[in-house]
């Protein structure tokens, strides 16, 4: 199935990863990277609509994957949420200077993980 | 080299001062003393030639009383010559007197006097006696005009020669103090110009070597007063201009080392708040994961209904993340305890083979990115120890190990017996530890370079560790290189006593375990 909006899942707690799976359902395809060389490897093959991203990464920061998503081209146009434990308004100010389009902070709400994918899915894409 | 001091270079030049002035004084002294003799001299010349002159006079008498006599054969006309035959001898008493210092003057009043006793005895009284028996003529006649004539010349010849000595002693005399009074006006001024010399010397001298350095000293305490506690002064100069200066010296040294002093407990005490409040962040960061999928599962479990295997599943993780909050808040405690010095061991003899093995099979069961090379000894290897917290430290160097291997690979363990003592090291090839943060990592909290690597922790693990080891009076450390690995190693005392109660699990060869 090709018509499923793909959604890819950067954290290396697979854990959460299972959870934010489980939260938003069966609606999307999911990509999961652990570490920053796996989200690098799936950004080669896939174009996600959104990036469920954190910040702490084993390998690097995810911010470092930010970057490299709004540097190239051909996956520029994903959706980008910041999932991370730092929150303080300087983080959260750089993820958005960096062209994160939401931040959310650990632990998030399910409701508002579901809320703020399903705006970013609907929205322009 | 000697200082020489700023009071003795004054006591210097007030002695040389008053040494010049005492020189020209005694110069002035001899001066005076010879013009007074010189003085005193002139009179006696003065007198001395008077009665010369006296003597020369009564000299003439003579002759003019005899020729007078001898011409006219009247006794009136012999007058004068029996007064000066009378005045001579006091007369000569007189000249002997003065001369009485002078041997060659009173040697010559000597001779003249008798030369006049000569010329009186055997020419003057025979020829009166003569002139009065007979013929005046006859009288002339026997007695020659030459003879008489030479006899007189040579009292005045000697007194001639006392007069010119005089002249010339007198002479001499004032030759010798026209000197001395030269020399002591060239002393004086010559005295006067190096005294003068001499002081604007020594105040050319004050200015540049105590007016100035004061002037710096001056200038610095106004940088000491207005913060600059590094201003220094040379320390060159007299005696107590350097001495003020190393005094000043020390002071600002000591108000320097006394603001570092301030100035580090500062830093020290700003480093203290913000690693409380890196702390705080860190344990507030470490409790956010598990806790995000504890409350996450939790909201999904009330609000969505889910088939029982699935709902199992997630209650199984929200037990599993629960256990690691539990787990950090028993970190925590250890802290706490140790903090407190509540710390305690719960000792029995513990086989470390067995531990470790347990250890590896725990971290390493079901891990995939590194591979673990374990190499053992056959015998077990037993130590004194809490076997609880033993098993937490090498927990800690296994966890640390994967870690800081991020990007997987091989990790080597090692428990070896060295020198009466169990060696257990385990080494990575990770991230390694950065030079500059070597010293602090075993600091409760320190994280080194760890966050910005996106590794998570609370820097409480390796701590805890050394604190562990320490109470076992074992030792910890490691050997790391930034970019290549690090090698934990603990080593503990064996226990005396080796009771094996615990069973070596394999037995045979060098063990070694490798898990993909």
């Amino acid at each position: 199935m090709t018509d499923r909006v793909e959604i890819l899942l950067v954290d290396d707690e697979p854990a959460l990863r299972e959870l934010m799976k489980v939260a938003l359902g069966d609606g999307y395809r999911f990509l999961e990277a652990g570490d920053v060389d796996a989200a690098f490897a799936l950004l080669r093959t896939h174009v996600p609509a959104v990036v469920l991203l954190d910040v702490m990464l084993p390998g690097g920061s995810g911010l470092d994957v930010l970057r490299a998503i709004r540097a190239d081209p051909v996956v520029s146009s994903a959706r980008v949420v910041i999932v991370s434990a730092w929150q303080s308004a300087d983080d959260r100010q750089t993820a958005l200077e960096l062209g994160a389009d939401a931040f959310l902070a650990k632990p998030f709400s399910v409701d508002e993980l579901v809320a703020v994918v399903e705006q970013l899915v609907g929205g322009p894409a | 080299m000697i200082r020489k001091t700023l009071f003795a270079r004054v006591a210097a030049l007030a002695v040389l001062v008053a040494a010049l002035v005492g020189v020209i004084f005694v110069v002035f002294l001899i001066a005076v003393t010879s013009l007074r003799r010189s003085a005193d001299r002139e009179t006696l010349s003065k007198d001395v030639s008077a009665a010369a002159l006296t003597l020369e006079t009564l000299s003439v008498d003579l002759e003019s009383g005899i020729r007078g006599y001898a011409l006219t054969r009247q006794r009136g006309f012999l007058e004068p010559y029996r007064q000066a035959q009378g005045k001579w001898p006091r007369a000569m008493i007189t000249l002997q007197g003065l001369v009485r210092g002078d041997k060659v003057q009173a040697r010559r009043a000597q001779h003249v006097d008798s030369l006049f006793h000569g010329y009186v005895r055997d020419y003057a009284e025979p020829l009166i006696s003569i002139i009065a028996r007979v013929d005046p003529r006859t009288a002339a006649s026997q007695t020659s005009a030459e003879e008489r004539t030479h006899r007189l010349r040579e009292i005045r010849n000697g007194l001639d020669e006392i007069l010119a000595t005089e002249k010339t002693r007198s002479a001499d005399r004032r030759n010798s103090v026209e000197s001395v009074t030269r020399l002591a006006d060239i002393a004086a001024v010559a005295g006067l110009a190096m005294s003068v010399l001499l002081i604007l010397l020594f105040g050319a001298w004050v200015a540049r070597e105590v007016a100035r350095p004061v002037r710096r000293a001056a200038a610095a305490a106004s940088d000491v007063a207005a913060g600059d506690f590094e201003v220094r002064l040379p320390e060159k100069g007299v005696g107590e201009i350097a001495a003020l200066a190393a005094a000043f010296n020390a002071m600002t040294r000591a108000l320097d080392a006394g603001r570092r002093t301030l100035v580090d407990q500062n830093e020290r005490l700003q480093e203290s708040e913000r690693h409380k409040s890196d702390v705080i962040s860190i344990v507030s960061h470490e409790l956010r994961t598990p806790l995000s999928s504890v409350l996450g599962f939790t909201s999904l479990l009330l609000q969505r209904d889910f088939p029982p295997k699935e709902r199992r599943r997630y209650l199984e993780i929200i037990d599993q993340e629960s256990r690691r909050l539990a787990a950090l808040a028993e970190d925590f405690l250890d802290v706490r305890l140790l903090e407190e010095g509540r710390f305690k061991l719960d000792l029995a003899p513990v086989e470390l083979v067995t531990l470790v093995r347990e250890q590896v099979l725990l971290f390493f069961a079901n891990e995939r990115r590194h591979r673990l090379s374990l190499d053992v000894p056959t015998q077990p290897v037993v130590v004194q120890g809490d076997r609880d917290r033993l098993a937490q430290v090498v927990g800690n160097l296994f966890s640390n190990a994967l870690k800081y291997t991020p990007d997987g690979g091989a990790i080597d363990a090692e428990v070896r017996v060295v020198r009466g003592r169990a060696h257990l090291s385990v080494t990575d090839r990770g991230i390694g530890i950065p030079r500059e943060h070597q010293d602090r990592i075993f600091e409760r909290f320190y994280r080194a370079n760890a966050p910005g690597k996106g590794i998570a922790g609370t820097g409480i693990g390796l701590s805890v560790a050394r604190d562990i080891v320490a109470a076992h009076g074992g030792d910890i450390g490691f050997r790391s290189v930034e970019g290549e690995g690090s090698t934990f190693w603990i080593e503990l005392p064996i226990s005396p006593t080796a009771p094996l109660r615990e069973p070596v699990t394999q037995a045979s060869g060098p063990a070694r375990t490798q898990r993909r």
